[in-house]
C-alpha cells in the first residue's frame, strides 16, 4: 500500500510538471498580454515596456527556465495585475469556494441518482422504470448554463426562495449546487441501473433469493456492493471532471467567488501567471481526487488491492 | 480591456444566452419586489446600495491600469485635481484645486490646491501629495496603462504648501483634459506593498473591504470636506458576469443597479436608465495601397449602410447614428457641420463603377466576444457591403488573436478593412490622431495635410484656430479622403430598481455621491 501511495505520488508530480509546462508554453506563445493590459491605441515604446515589465521579453527559454526555478521552490509568481500579489494566494483562495460547491454537488448527485438507478433496475422495462430513466436522461441533456438559468428564473426569481447569485449566505450553494448536481446525477442513474440489472442476474443473486432472502437484504448486502465500485469510478470521474470544466460555467452563471470565476478573470486579464497556478493547482486536486478513490476502491472491494 | 473611456469593458458571452431566457424572463412580470437588504444607518430614506458589475475589478489602485471595473469603484475614493460636470458640456470645474490651472510660460502650468483636506489614513493632501501623484503615474518604473493619456507632461513639483508648478515638453492644449483624469494618492500608502487592494483617497467614500472574486465594498466618508455629502451609507459592488443573472439579481432586488445591460434584456428590468456613450463602432479603412486607394471606394462604402437600420435593429434603439465622426457632442473639436452618409446603395454602386471596382477582393479583419455585438454588426456591415456588389473577404478572430494583426504597422500587411469600437479618453478631438495620423498607433490612412492639420493643432494654443484645424481635418476624414466607415455611437444602458435616481456620466464613472433612492 505504501509503495503504491508512493509511486502514485510520483506519477502525480510528473503529471504536474507536464501540465506546467504545457500551459506555459500555450499561453506565451498564443498571447500577448502587453495588448490586453494596455489601451488600444497605447505606443509601440508603450507596448514593449510593458512586455518588459511582465518579463516577457526575454527568450522563451530564457522565462521557461526562470518558471521551473520557482516552481522548484513552490513559487507560483506575482500576478502580474496586482502589483505584489502571490499568484499561489489568489488561486488559494478561490479553491475552498469551489471545493466546497464541487463536494456538495457530488453529494447531492449521488443521492438523487442511487435510489433513482436502484427503483429502475428492480423491474427492468417497467413504468416505473421507464419514468425515472426518462428523468434521469433529461437531468444528463441539460446543459448547465441553461439549468442554472431556468434554476434561477424559477426558484430565485419567482419563487424568491434562494439568492439569484453569489456567496452571501447559507442557502446560496443550493442552486449552483444543483446546477451542477443534475446532469451528473442522470448519468450516475443510468450507470446505477445498468450495473445493478447486471448484478441482479448474477447466479449468487438466484441463490440468496432461492434461499428466501428478503429483496432489500439482497440488493443492500450483495449487489449494492458490486455495483458501488462502477458508481465510485463515475462519480470520481464527474467530480474531476466538475473541478476541471464545469464549475467554470457554473461559477459563472451564478457568480460563485471560486476557480472557475477566477479562471475567466484571468483569461479576460491575460493573467498569466495565475492561469498557470490555477492549471497546476486543478491538476493537484485532481490528481489527488484519483489517489483517494483509489484508496476508496480497495475499503470498499478488499479484493482490489491497492497496487498499482 | 472594455470600453468606457477607452477602458477595457468586456460584453462576456452572456449576450449570447439571454435569448434563451429572454422568454421565460418576459413571463415575470419584471415585478421589482424583494427588499433591500441594507439601511442599517437611521436616516429614513438612507439605505445601502449593491451595484452589479460585470467584472471584477483587477487592481484598485487608481493609477496603473486602465480598467472600467477599477474605475467605477476608485472614482468614489480618489479623487482628481479638475472634474467634470455631469452636464451637456462635460464642463471641467476645480475640484481639489482651489481654482483652474494658470498657464505661467506655454511649458508650464501652475495649480493652487485647497488646503486643510486629508486622505482618510490622516496623510495630509497638499501641493507636494499633488506632485507626487503626478510624478508617480507618468514614472517609468509604475508601468501605468494610462501614460498615454498624460503624454507631454513631464514634471511636478510642489513651490510652498499650495501651489504645484507641472511643467510639459510643449504647449499642451489638453492639460486641463488631463488633470481631469488623473488621480490623488496618498504619498505613504501608496509606496507601501498592498495599496492595489486597500486604496486610500480624498473622496466622498472610503474603501471598507474587497472580497476576491466576490464583491468590493466601500462606506461613506464621514469627514468628506467636499459639499455633497453622500446620501447612500455603503455601497457594494458584486461582480456578476452573466448579464441575465445580474438583471434576475436586479428582479429579486439583490442589487439596485447594473451596467451594461444588452438592450434585448432591457425590457426585463425595472428600470432602464441610459445615455449617449463612448463607443463608436468604425471599419478602419486602408487608403495608401489596396483595392481601397480610391476614395470614391470608401465613400461608396458609406453610403452602403444603413446607419438608421443598425441603430434600430441591432441596439434596439440604443444607439445613435454617428455624425461621420467618432467624437461625441460634449467633446472639444466636435464638428456640428458633419452630417452621417445617407443610406443609398445605388449611389454606392455608382460610385463604385465609376471607380472601376470590379470584384476585387477586400480583406476584412473582425473580432469576436469583445465589444457589444460586434460580430452582429460584423455580418451586418458585410452583408450592407455584399448588396452593392463588394467582394469582402472576412477573417473573424478572438481578440487575443485579432489585437496582433489589428496593431500593425502601415506597410507590413495591415487589412484592407478591420471592424474596431474607437472612443474617446480625453473627451477632446486630438485622440482620433491615432486613426487619422500617418504616425498614428493604430492609422492604416495616410493623407499628409491631415498629419499636418493634426500636429498643428497639437500646439495650438487659440481655441478656434484648433478647432478649425480639427474640423478640416474631420471633414477630409469624412468626405474627401473617408478614413473609416462609419457606423453608430451606442448608448451606455444601465438596469436600476425602481426608486433609484442616478444620472449617469459621459465617462461612464459610477459616482454614488450623485445617486439617491425615493
Amino acid at each position: 500500500m505504501a509503495w503504491f501511495l508512493v509511486k502514485r505520488l510520483l506519477q502525480g508530480v510528473l503529471v504536474m510538471v507536464l501540465v506546467a509546462s504545457a500551459v506555459f508554453l500555450i499561453t506565451r506563445v498564443v498571447t500577448n498580454p502587453a495588448l490586453a493590459f494596455l489601451p488600444l491605441n497605447a505606443s509601440k515604446a508603450q507596448r514593449a515596456d510593458t512586455l518588459a515589465y511582465l518579463g516577457l521579453d526575454k527568450s522563451l527559454l530564457a522565462q521557461y527556465w526562470t518558471y521551473l526555478g520557482q516552481l522548484a521552490h513552490l513559487d507560483f509568481g506575482n500576478s502580474f495585475f496586482i502589483q505584489g500579489e502571490s499568484a499561489f494566494k489568489i488561486v488559494r483562495d478561490a479553491v475552498p469556494a469551489t471545493l466546497l460547491l464541487d463536494t456538495v454537488a457530488i453529494v447531492i448527485a449521488l443521492v438523487i441518482a442511487m435510489p433513482l438507478g436502484i427503483i429502475a433496475a428492480l423491474r427492468p422495462g417497467s413504468k416505473l422504470d421507464k419514468a425515472t430513466t426518462t428523468v434521469s436522461l433529461l437531468g444528463l441533456s441539460a446543459p448547465q448554463f441553461w439549468l442554472g438559468f431556468m434554476l434561477v428564473l424559477i426558484f430565485g426569481v419567482h419563487l424568491k426562495w434562494f439568492p439569484t447569485s453569489g456567496d452571501l449566505g447559507p442557502t446560496a450553494i443550493v442552486l449552483p449546487a444543483l446546477a451542477l448536481a443534475l446532469p451528473t446525477a442522470g448519468k450516475i442513474a443510468q450507470l446505477m441501473r445498468s450495473a445493478m440489472i447486471d448484478e441482479l442476474d448474477q447466479p449468487y443473486i438466484l441463490t440468496a433469493r432461492s434461499k428466501g432472502m428478503g429483496g432489500f437484504h439482497r440488493i443492500y448486502h450483495h449487489a449494492l456492493r458490486h455495483c458501488l465500485v462502477t458508481v465510485m469510478t463515475q462519480a470520481s470521474f464527474e467530480y474531476a471532471r466538475m473541478l476541471a470544466g464545469y464549475t467554470v460555467v457554473v461559477e459563472v452563471v451564478f457568480a460563485w467567488p471560486g476557480l472557475g470565476q477566477l479562471t475567466v478573470q484571468a483569461l479576460n486579464d491575460q493573467d498569466l501567471v495565475v492561469l498557470q497556478a490555477i492549471v497546476i493547482v486543478t491538476a493537484g486536486l485532481i490528481v489527488l481526487v484519483n489517489l483517494i478513490t483509489d484508496i476508496l476502491y480497495s475499503v470498499i472491494d478488499p479484493r482490489i488491492e491497492a497496487t498499482a | 480591456m472594455r470600453g468606457h473611456h477607452g477602458f477595457h469593458r468586456k460584453i462576456l458571452s452572456a449576450v449570447a444566452v439571454s435569448g434563451l431566457v429572454l422568454g421565460l424572463g418576459a413571463c415575470s412580470n419584471s415585478s421589482s419586489g424583494g427588499t433591500n437588504t441594507g439601511g442599517k444607518s437611521g436616516g429614513g430614506t438612507s439605505k445601502n446600495i449593491v451595484i452589479a458589475l460585470q467584472d471584477e475589478p483587477s487592481t484598485l489602485d487608481p493609477q496603473t491600469a486602465e480598467d472600467a471595473q477599477q474605475f467605477d469603484v476608485t472614482v468614489n475614493i480618489n479623487e482628481t485635481l479638475l472634474d467634470r460636470k455631469n452636464d451637456a458640456e462635460t464642463t471641467i470645474y476645480p475640484l481639489l484645486a482651489s481654482d483652474m490651472p494658470k498657464q505661467v510660460n506655454p511649458t508650464t502650468w501652475e495649480i493652487k490646491v485647497r488646503s486643510g483636506i486629508s486622505f482618510t489614513n490622516g496623510e495630509p493632501f497638499n501641493a507636494a501629495a499633488a506632485a507626487y501623484s503626478i510624478n508617480r503615474i507618468i514614472n517609468p518604473k509604475l508601468n501605468s496603462a494610462q501614460l498615454s493619456i498624460f503624454t507631454g507632461i513631464k514634471n511636478a513639483e510642489a513651490v510652498d504648501d499650495t501651489t504645484v508648478r507641472v511643467t510639459t515638453d510643449g504647449f499642451d492644449p489638453v492639460f486641463d483634459s488631463q488633470m481631469a483624469r488623473l488621480t490623488m494618492v496618498p504619498p505613504k500608502a501608496s509606496t507601501q506593498k498592498g495599496f492595489a487592494s486597500n486604496p486610500v483617497g480624498t473622496g466622498p467614500y472610503m474603501f471598507v473591504r474587497w472580497d476576491r472574486g466576490q464583491d468590493v465594498v466601500i462606506k461613506a466618508n464621514p469627514n468628506y470636506w467636499g459639499d455633497t455629502k453622500p446620501t447612500i451609507p455603503q455601497a457594494t459592488f458584486r461582480f456578476i458576469g452573466q448579464s441575465n443573472s445580474a438583471t434576475a439579481a436586479l428582479k429579486t432586488g439583490e442589487v439596485q443597479l447594473a451596467t451594461n445591460v444588452p438592450p434585448e434584456l432591457t425590457s426585463t428590468v425595472p428600470q432602464v436608465i441610459s445615455r449617449d456613450g463612448l463607443e463608436f463602432p468604425i471599419v478602419r479603412l486602408k487608403n495608401y495601397e489596396g483595392p481601397l486607394k480610391d476614395p470614391r471606394i470608401r465613400q461608396a462604402m458609406n453610403y452602403a449602410i444603413d446607419k438608421d437600420a443598425l441603430a434600430k435593429n441591432l441596439f434596439s434603439g440604443y444607439a445613435t447614428v454617428a455624425q461621420c465622426q467618432t467624437l461625441d457632442q460634449a467633446d472639444a473639436g466636435f464638428d456640428s457641420g458633419l452630417q452621417a452618409y445617407p443610406y443609398d446603395p445605388a449611389k454606392a454602386k455608382q460610385l463604385l463603377q465609376q471607380a472601376g471596382y470590379h470584384g476585387e477582393t477586400i480583406s476584412f479583419l473582425g473580432v469576436t466576444g469583445r465589444w457589444l455585438k460586434d460580430s452582429e454588426m460584423e455580418q451586418a456591415i458585410l452583408g450592407y457591403l455584399k448588396a452593392v456588389g463588394m467582394n469582402v473577404k472576412p477573417k473573424i478572430f478572438p481578440f487575443n488573436s485579432y489585437i496582433p494583426q489589428f496593431v500593425k504597422g502601415q506597410g507590413s500587411g495591415q487589412p484592407d478593412a478591420a471592424f474596431v469600437s474607437a472612443s474617446n479618453e480625453l473627451s477632446d478631438a486630438s485622440q482620433i490622431s491615432s486613426y487619422y495620423a500617418k504616425d498614428g498607433s493604430l492609422s492604416s490612412y495616410v493623407n499628409d495635410k491631415v498629419t499636418n492639420d493634426l500636429k498643428q493643432a497639437q500646439t495650438e494654443q487659440d481655441t478656434t484656430k484648433r478647432n478649425q484645424l480639427f474640423s478640416e481635418v474631420l471633414t477630409t476624414g469624412c468626405q474627401d479622403d473617408p478614413v473609416d466607415i462609419f457606423t453608430v455611437n451606442l448608448k451606455d444602458i444601465y438596469g436600476a430598481s425602481k426608486d433609484l435616481k442616478f444620472s449617469p456620466y459621459l465617462d461612464g464613472g459610477l459616482r454614488i455621491a450623485s445617486m439617491s433612492f425615493d
